[in-house]
């Protein structure tokens, strides 16, 4: 009878991750934070994080996985920390007015326009429609996170789509 | 109807449909039955998913390979570093480790107030003195550096995993800029024994640790305090007697 003993993935298989994945893992800090150099700090951060708690690691889950949500989280708290209680309230009227940083590095016309799209949320707006709509997360699981109330992530949501679809809906229309 | 006119609610309700999350089964159902009995509402929502579904994917965004290469050193920056304290702690009696993690930050205590004792005593008391070279300045900042962090990490033993990474974050930065300006002072020395420090602080930050390695690689590195303090202490007295 053979017994496998489960262990921790090692250097080999984050760097494997790394190679496959550290693309998205940016793409999704980026779409948070909308800063390159926030984003990358919160993959170092996650990198570290996960490396140490690498031992809680569940064989048979995928590591990419694993490692990605731990990614969006280090995302989130920079930026709790980087503006205190910003999920906290709705800032309906500010919006980021600077230039996008994903903008020109987008692949084609679509995500260029998302990017600027992006731009026009207020950061609760963002990053619900972030984590709802790109990383797929549910509501109450958003909520939580964001130390808010179901009702509030919905409202940002929806606020969120609202801003987004005309500029999402001219470029489809300019497109065909 | 134009799909235009549609009120917000309708919206709102379209929109968790679309993502299958935030009705209610009812509520589900009811947004079902009129999807194929509202040709308007069914329209608001083609609509709807045409746009979202155009903007699902955001893996089309690359990051550069310099910044692919930091994120792989930092790895092997973080194996490296767990490999060198495994080979620096095998063998070590817990015992001997929490006796020795004592004496040495007895001795810390000790070689930092013979650092400090070697400025000479304030000649008016309430005038604060002014260190006369930019390197003795340096010396007091860095002892200073690390008797408070010896002592934030001495009290940081019931702080929560994030608070202590956070903490070992800090000084690690602050270890860095003292790194910094002890090569612009050209003081070698003292940059490397204090970039020697980093590693233990970096293990230090390690979750999955247990106690007694927790307390082991404390030893470590309050016995690395203790040397650098220490041989500045002696040295400092060497200039003493030589001038």
């Amino acid at each position: 009878m053979s017994s496998e003993i489960p262990t921790a993935p090692g250097r080999l298989e984050f760097q494997r991750a790394i190679a496959r994945r550290s693309d998205r893992w940016f793409a999704a800090c980026l779409a948070i934070t909308r800063s390159h150099d926030l984003a990358e700090d919160a993959v170092q951060d996650a990198l570290l994080n996960a490396w140490n708690k690498r031992s809680q690691f569940q064989n048979g889950a995928s590591l990419d996985t694993w490692i990605h949500r731990i990614v969006i989280n280090a995302a989130l708290a920079i930026l709790r920390r980087q503006k205190p209680g910003v999920f906290g309230e709705f800032m309906d009227d500010i919006e980021t007015t600077d230039a996008s940083p994903d903008e020109e590095r987008a692949d084609d016309e679509l995500e260029r326009a998302l990017a600027v799209a992006l731009d026009r949320l207020s950061e609760t707006e963002r990053v619900c429609f972030v984590l709802k709509h790109l990383e797929q997360w549910r509501l109450s699981e958003i909520a939580e996170e964001l130390d808010i109330n179901v009702g509030r992530v919905k409202q940002a949501l929806f606020r969120g789509v609202r801003k987004l679809r005309p500029n999402m809906t001219l470029l489809k229309s300019e497109a065909s | 109807m134009n799909p235009n006119e549609l009120n917000e609610r309708d919206d709102e309700l379209l929109t968790l449909y679309y993502y299958e999350d935030g009705l209610t089964e009812s509520e589900r159902e009811a947004v079902a039955t009129r999807l194929e009995e509202d040709a308007a509402f069914r329209a608001r929502f083609d609509a709807l998913s045409s746009v979202l579904g155009s903007t699902g994917s955001i893996d089309t965004y690359r990051t550069t390979d310099d910044r692919r290469a930091r994120f792989s050193a930092t790895i092997n920056a973080l194996a490296d570093r767990d490999q060198r304290a495994r080979r620096t702690t095998a063998g070590w009696p817990i015992g001997w480790i929490v006796t020795f993690a004592v004496t040495a930050s007895l001795a810390i205590g000790v070689a930092i107030g013979t650092r400090l004792d070697t400025s000479p005593p304030p000649t008016n008391p309430g005038v604060v003195q002014v260190p006369t070279d930019d390197s003795e300045r340096l010396v007091r900042r860095v002892t200073g550096h690390l008797r408070d962090s010896q002592q934030r990490l001495l009290e940081s033993g019931d702080e929560s995993t994030e608070d202590r990474q956070l903490l070992l974050r800090d000084i690690v930065t602050r270890n860095r800029s003292f790194v910094e300006k002890a090569e612009a002072q050209g003081d070698e020395r003292l940059a490397r024994v204090l970039r020697a420090l980093e590693p233990v602080l970096l293990a230090l930050a390690a979750e999955d640790m247990l106690p007694e390695e927790r307390s082991d690689l404390s030893s470590q590195l309050l016995f690395e305090l203790n040397v650098v303090l220490t041989k500045y202490g002696q040295d400092t007295s060497k200039d003493a007697t030589r001038t």
